[in-house]
């Protein structure tokens, strides 16, 4: 089990917190939807926000290093009262110097006046809008800090920023826990210190992942280990279960894209980065490679590649498509091995 | 099947007629106490199209891929033969999701034959009335049904995993209880609790929310009797959708049956629109901003699991292909009481994510996944887990989704 403070800073559990955080759930969950109780819910995922050419230009004058767009995590609205919040998780903070300061500067701007038709929305959709942070409780301090001497250099050369609240997450053996600066309790309406997810003893409080992998968070081995096992696992479901519905004789087709794109429900779509998705579909063509072995190992050329990133299942007959699915059942994406027990299609 | 002519019946009209002599005949013998011939039965079936939780056209062709004869009376009424040639009944497509086999068969032919029937078909499923599902079908009865009249309820929950022990081969043995054989090696014990009560409506209607506070397996009603407004009997219904007409009439059964079905056909629409989740593009920006819709499943268990019972569910759900609970996984352990599961509905071929633990379970039913997983999983946790669990659909409870589901639905006595 991940010691709570590394699982405070890994951006995949803060990211699927988050997103947690702003779910319809009852009284008395294991995670307490703070931010959907205040009226938040899940607006965007990653979308991509870019900035109009003028507030670049103003950028460029005033030597101020930036992004001519950036891709917030998460941006959540309020539907009473058109609040926008663009939020960002760091498992680290940064100062205002480094690499990851140009991405805040884009998104504190982003978050300002020009929020709404950055947005592609009406002025009067928005109301107020903030670029908000979310990381451990450790780095809540300079990521403040931070944040003040970005928005101090904005303001320097004329240009509007949003507000910049910070949430930063800590726990105890009781609970982890959302703590908000002032700023943060005033854009959220949340309290300074408030329980989210309670901690049984002895078990990891993480909860069930919406995303679960995402190659471009820098995650230390053990959580990315955790991440790369749920995404195989999600796909080695979405093959089985292909396999299953299937009505023999069959041929279903597997590509690799779309296999992503279900397991991480839609997010592979919007990495933007190459060689991302390049390490994305070369895991999944790892995983389907060991697959189509074993099932091929046990009814010969069933699960072949055919090139353009696509594997076809051949399921001959129902006798095969019971020993196929046996297979894909026993596989593990842990050792990549299938395990001795025999299982049957059908009960 | 017992003496009913099927190749007889040219029409809608001809089934109503032969079923309803067939009825009246076997209600004078229950009377009488000496039933010759079995009663008229309905197992109600929900039909997928195998890929996606949506209606399947053509949906006949699920039965002939399964060795059925169907022979069409109208468009939504087949008669239908087993792969052998002899009589099984008639099916009727009742709604655009559900279809009703009414048959004469003796149940002890009937059940394995439908069991066989929909473990084999991913296309099919049991129509699954859960333990809550029937409390809000038992408060219909009770205001439909004269305080006088008699009204009979089975309750039964069965801790099976409080103890490590095979899982049951048969869909049968996993509904009715077992008799321990006299030779075995050693006494289990553990909770189980199966009885029936029989008594007059205001009866019921007065002291059972209180017994159920006292006494949780209350909360588990896995069999339910609609008294008949044609005369005495009724119709009792069963958890996994099996109806027997233990009235005059087979007009009256097949109205009951429409009227529940209408009921549960509401609220796997209810269940899938607040339930599945998905990542959907914005109306403004499509392509480009995408939001996740939908509500988990969640359910509180009212008494926390030991340990010990909470790892017999887990290795008997996951490691043992024949289980309950008809799920796929690999359980990711994040503790002693928590595990995380990536997998499927192991009959519907769909894919779940759950989260179990000592005090509840959550579930994410991505879109398209059926309804009915959500409804199987809720009566496989009252019936082996807990009888007394609390369930929400996101922030809403289920008893009041299953409430909402049975209101403005239409009930038509039979004449």
């Amino acid at each position: 089990m991940s010691s709570l403070d590394d699982l405070a800073s890994d951006p995949l559990f803060q990211l699927n917190s988050l997103l947690w955080l702003a779910q319809p759930l009852p009284s008395g969950s294991d995670v307490t939807p703070l931010l959907w109780q205040r009226g938040f819910a899940v607006y965007a995922l990653a979308p991509l926000l870019a900035l109009p050419p003028d507030v670049r230009l103003k950028l460029q004058d005033a030597g101020l290093p930036h992004q001519g767009s950036t891709r917030p995590d998460v941006v959540l609205r309020r539907e009473r009262d058109r609040r926008h919040a663009m939020m960002e998780n760091k498992g680290k903070s940064f100062g205002p110097k480094s690499s990851t300061a140009e991405q805040a500067r884009t998104l504190l701007v982003a978050s300002g006046p020009r929020a709404a038709e950055i947005l592609g929305l009406r002025p009067t959709d928005v109301g107020r809008s903030a670029a908000a942070y979310l990381v451990a409780s450790a780095s809540a301090q300079q990521m403040r800090e931070t944040l003040r001497t970005l928005r101090k250099e904005l303001q320097s050369a004329g240009i509007e920023s949003g507000e910049t609240p910070v949430v930063a997450i800590e726990s105890d053996s009781q609970a982890v826990y959302l703590i908000a600066d002032s700023d943060a309790r005033d854009f959220f309406g949340l309290d300074e210190r408030l329980a989210f997810l309670a901690v049984e003893a002895g078990n990891d409080p993480r909860p069930l992942y919406f995303i679960p992998y995402d190659p471009d968070c820098q995650q230390d081995p053990e959580q990315e280990a955790f991440c790369k096992r749920v995404l195989f696992e999600r796909i080695q479901a979405t093959v089985l279960g292909a396999a299953g519905r299937a009505l023999p004789p069959a041929t279903v087709p597997f590509e690799a894209e779309r296999l992503l794109d279900d397991a991480t429900w839609g997010m592979y779509g919007v990495w933007d980065n190459t060689d991302t998705r390049k390490h994305m579909r070369k895991l999944t063509r790892f995983l389907l490679g060991k697959l189509a072995s074993a099932v091929c190992a046990e009814v010969q050329q069933a699960f072949l590649y055919i090139e353009g990133q696509r594997w076809l299942l051949n399921i001959a007959s129902g006798d095969a498509q019971a020993r196929i699915c046996s297979v894909l059942s026993r596989f593990s994406c842990q050792t990549m091995e299938v395990s001795a027990d025999q299982w049957e299609l059908f009960d | 099947m017992p003496e009913i002519d099927i190749g007889a019946v040219k029409s809608r009209r001809d089934m109503v007629r032969l079923l309803d002599g067939y009825s009246l005949e076997r209600k004078e013998e229950l009377d009488e106490r000496k039933v010759k011939r079995p009663l008229v039965k309905t197992q109600l079936l929900e039909i997928l199209d195998g890929s996606q939780c949506r209606p399947n056209e053509d949906y006949t062709e699920t039965f002939r891929r399964r060795g059925l004869h169907l022979k069409a009376i109208d468009d939504d009424l087949h008669a239908v033969r087993d792969p052998q040639g002899q009589p099984m009944g008639f099916l009727e497509r009742l709604r655009p999701r559900i279809v009703a086999l009414y048959s004469t068969l003796d149940a002890k032919d009937f059940s394995p034959r439908i069991q066989k029937l929909v473990i084999g078909a991913p296309e099919l499923d049991w129509v699954w009335l859960s333990g809550i599902t029937f409390n809000v079908l038992w408060g219909l009865v009770s205001k439909l049904s004269s305080p006088n009249r008699f009204v009979k309820l089975v309750f039964t929950h069965n801790s099976v995993y409080e103890v490590d022990e095979e899982e049951p081969q048969t869909e049968e043995e996993m509904s009715e209880p077992q008799e321990e054989p006299e030779d075995a090696p050693t006494v289990v014990e553990r909770r189980e609790a199966r009885f029936q009560l029989i008594d007059r409506v205001e009866v019921v209607r007065e002291k059972l929310k209180t017994l159920q506070v006292t006494y949780s397996p209350l909360h588990a009603i896995s069999q339910l009797r609609f008294p008949s407004p044609a005369g005495r009997g009724g119709h009792d219904f069963y958890a996994n959708g099996k109806v027997t007409n233990r009235s005059v009439s087979f007009t009256d059964h097949r109205l009951h049956v429409l009227f529940v079905t209408r009921i549960y056909e509401q609220l796997l629409g209810k269940t899938e629109q607040q339930a599945w989740y998905s990542v959907k593009s914005s109306v403004a920006a499509p392509g480009e901003f995408r939001r996740i819709v939908g509500a988990p499943l969640v359910v509180r268990f009212a008494e926390p699991l030991s340990s010990s019972t909470f790892d017999h569910w887990i290795k008997s759900t996951f490691e043992r292909p024949r289980n309950r609970f008809r799920l796929w996984g690999h359980p990711i352990r994040l503790g002693p009481t928590k595990v995380h599961v990536y997998g499927l509905d192991r009959h519907l071929w769909q894919p779940l994510f759950l989260e179990l633990t000592a005090t509840g379970c959550v579930a994410i039913i991505p879109n398209g996944t059926c309804g009915n997983t959500v409804h199987r999983l809720v009566t496989n946790i009252q019936r082996y887990l807990d009888p007394g669990a609390i369930v929400h659909l996101g922030d809403q409870r289920y008893s009041a989704m299953v409430q909402e589901a049975s209101t403005d639905v239409k009930y038509e006595l039979a004449g």
